[in-house]
């Protein structure tokens, strides 16, 4: 198992590193991002290593760089963001957010602090949390997850 | 001798008091235990890991008789043994989805349908009997309660012929929509089958079927499995309303009001209590045998019914007039309403406790899932809930310092509980799963669950898995 480190391109020599291991073996990674990503529930840190056959996109490089989601203000995003967020998270959280299974996600009180900031909802929606709110790490993809953020985001009241 | 006996007499009539002032159902909401309380002694308490590895647990029992074996009930159709030493025997106890050549016994398309409950007869070391609950595939998603019987020579699995062999339908209660079933069954320290039956589903119990006694939805069901022959159950004569609804002449004069209306026509006499919504796990003290209900509330609150052993049943806990102590349907926070019936020990609330309430951070569910009662770990009767959405654990019992009764957060886990019942020794297990409503694949398909014990935080053994638990 390889853990890469924090400083800044890491992640890229990581992936580079990784690309030139691949065809020696087969590479399981274990990912420490530039940022640090913690388990919401227990502070444990996640291991945000894509799943099996998942391919990274840039917008998830750049948010594991620098936690800043960069789909916030991607109208094409936010749209796939919707249609996710009807299809993983309405039947809990309710079509606006507001919450009925689970806490709501709008307002500026959160069950889980963190996730006042992109990094700790994504947190919440990758590593998972306490009750019904499980990990979707092998659900989704984590630039799905990323639009689903951008879109709940709009929600906000 | 007589100075002694009016010793004695004082000292009964003392007794007497004390016990008055003991456990007693609330009379108003401000008595009903929130979250927030603080039980005798403060207890702590971990779950111990027994077992894992099961295709969406959602019930576990033990058979009492000596083995030290476990139950663990997978919502596809099977029941899987674990050992005294915490094995998982590979083969079945049995196997419904392969008992009928046409395909699975058991209707499992809807997260809340499946096989849900196993409860063992109380001579099942002589007979062989064990009572299982399920959603039928073949009876159109009814709910199927069934004997069957262990072949003495094989202990530890009851093959698809022996099922087909000794399958006795005990009852047959259609469901109108796929939701609200209820699900436990256990035997009661009388000796009589009790059945959880939810309201039959939809939302708002649209049927009012909580308070028509003239349906088995949202109710606790009593019945006598020890019949003769072919049929099926008796009725208790004890039961509530077992003459309720006697066909009689009709008879306007020198019947008061009152004596009309304990008139229930059509009433069923197998109801124990009513006005329930979905009854999901309940639980019999082993200590006392007093009854304990944790009933799914809808939108904004959860429900914990105690009953003494005492009780003479009929009780009704309101459903659908009131959730808890609060109003349905709930509008705002002053809402005005007649409590009907009786009300709960205890009730959590949803993260919005009525409509429009600020939202909760701490302290919140939303479906409360009984686990069983503990009298060791420093509790004495005390109600153990573990809540499906928000991983919660809570403790309900009665504190005599100060004749109320408390409900204390014990832990905040991350586990989605779907059961729990008592070990031999009286320990509380329970099972949680990984299923949802969401991206259901299917009752075998979801992440495997475990089975766990309820342990004094001090006692866990080292080296035991325990579960997480949140921290701040």
């Amino acid at each position: 198992m390889i853990e890469l480190l924090d400083p800044p391109l890491f992640h890229l020599q990581a992936r580079i590193t990784c690309l030139l291991l691949v065809a020696i073996l087969a590479c399981p990674v274990h990912i420490r991002a530039a940022t640090e990503f913690r388990n919401a529930f227990d502070g444990s840190i996640l291991n945000v290593a894509p799943r099996t056959g998942e391919e990274l996109t840039d917008a998830v490089l750049a948010f594991h760089a620098d936690g800043t989601n960069p789909y916030l203000a991607d109208a094409a995003a936010i749209l796939a963001g919707k249609k996710l967020y009807q299809t993983w998270c309405q039947s809990c959280h309710m079509p606006d957010g507001s919450g009925r299974i689970g806490p709501s996600l709008i307002g500026d009180t959160f069950t889980y602090e963190r996730v006042v900031t992109d990094q700790g909802m994504f947190e919440v929606i990758f590593g998972g949390a306490g009750g019904a709110m499980q990990s979707f790490a092998k659900r989704i993809s984590q630039d799905d997850m990323l639009k689903i953020i951008a879109y709940i985001r709009t929600l906000k009241k | 001798m007589f100075r002694h006996s009016i010793a004695w007499t004082a000292a009964v009539f003392a007794g007497l008091a004390l016990q008055a002032i003991a456990q007693v159902i609330p009379s108003s909401p401000d008595e009903v235990a929130r979250p927030g309380g603080t039980l005798p002694g403060n207890p702590q308490i971990a779950l111990v890991k027994i077992a894992d590895g099961f295709n969406d647990p959602v019930g576990v029992a033990s058979a009492f008789d000596g083995t030290g074996r476990l139950f663990v009930v997978e919502r596809v159709g099977r029941v899987k043994i674990v050992t005294k030493d915490g094995n998982v025997l590979p083969e079945p106890f049995f196997d419904l989805t392969k008992s009928n050549p046409l395909g699975t016994e058991v209707q499992t398309v809807f997260v809340e349908q499946g096989l849900w409950a196993i409860a063992f007869h109380p001579k099942f070391r002589e007979n062989g009997y064990v009572f299982v609950s399920f959603a039928s595939v073949p009876f159109n998603g009814a709910n199927l309660i069934v004997r069957l019987t262990v072949d003495p020579g094989s202990p530890n699995a009851i093959s698809s012929e022996q099922v087909n062999k000794t399958s006795k339908v005990i009852l047959n209660i259609p469901q109108p929509y796929y939701n609200h079933y209820g699900g436990k069954i256990a035997f009661g320290p009388d000796g009589y089958l009790y059945i959880g039956k939810g309201d039959g589903g939809w939302e708002g119990d649209p049927l009012d079927a909580g308070q028509n006694l003239n349906r088995l939805w949202g109710k606790m069901l009593r019945v006598n499995v020890d019949t003769m022959g072919t049929q099926a159950y008796s009725i208790p004569r004890d039961n509530p309303f077992l003459v309720a609804s006697k066909d009689q002449m009709m008879a306007l004069f020198g019947i008061t009001e009152e004596g009309f209306s304990h008139i229930k026509m059509g009433g069923r006499p197998e109801i124990w209590a009513y006005g329930l919504r979905n009854p999901w796990q309940f639980a019999f003290d082993p200590k006392r045998g007093d009854l304990w209900i944790g009933d799914v509330g809808q939108n904004h609150w959860e429900e914990i019914d105690w009953q003494p052993r005492s009780s003479k049943g009929g009780e009704n806990y309101g459903w659908k007039h009131n959730q808890g102590s609060h109003c349905h349907p709930s509008v705002g926070a002053n809402d005005k309403c007649p409590i009907v019936g009786v009300l709960p020990v205890a009730e959590y609330p949803h993260q919005e406790p009525y409509p429009g309430a600020p939202k909760l951070r701490d302290g919140w569910g939303c479906s409360v899932t009984g686990l069983g009662i503990a009298n060791y770990a420093g509790m004495d009767g005390v109600f153990i809930a573990g809540d499906w959405c928000s991983g919660r654990v809570w403790g309900v019992g009665w504190d005599k310092g100060n004749s109320k009764w408390q409900m204390q957060e014990l832990l905040h886990t991350a586990l989605q509980f779907t059961g729990g019942n008592h070990d031999e020794d009286g320990s509380i297990l329970a099972v949680n799963c990984y299923c949802f409503y969401l991206d259901d694949k299917g009752a075998t398909s979801n992440p495997p669950g475990a089975l766990w014990r309820v342990m004094a935080a001090d006692q866990v053994p080292a080296g035991a898995e325990v579960a997480k638990t949140r921290s701040r």
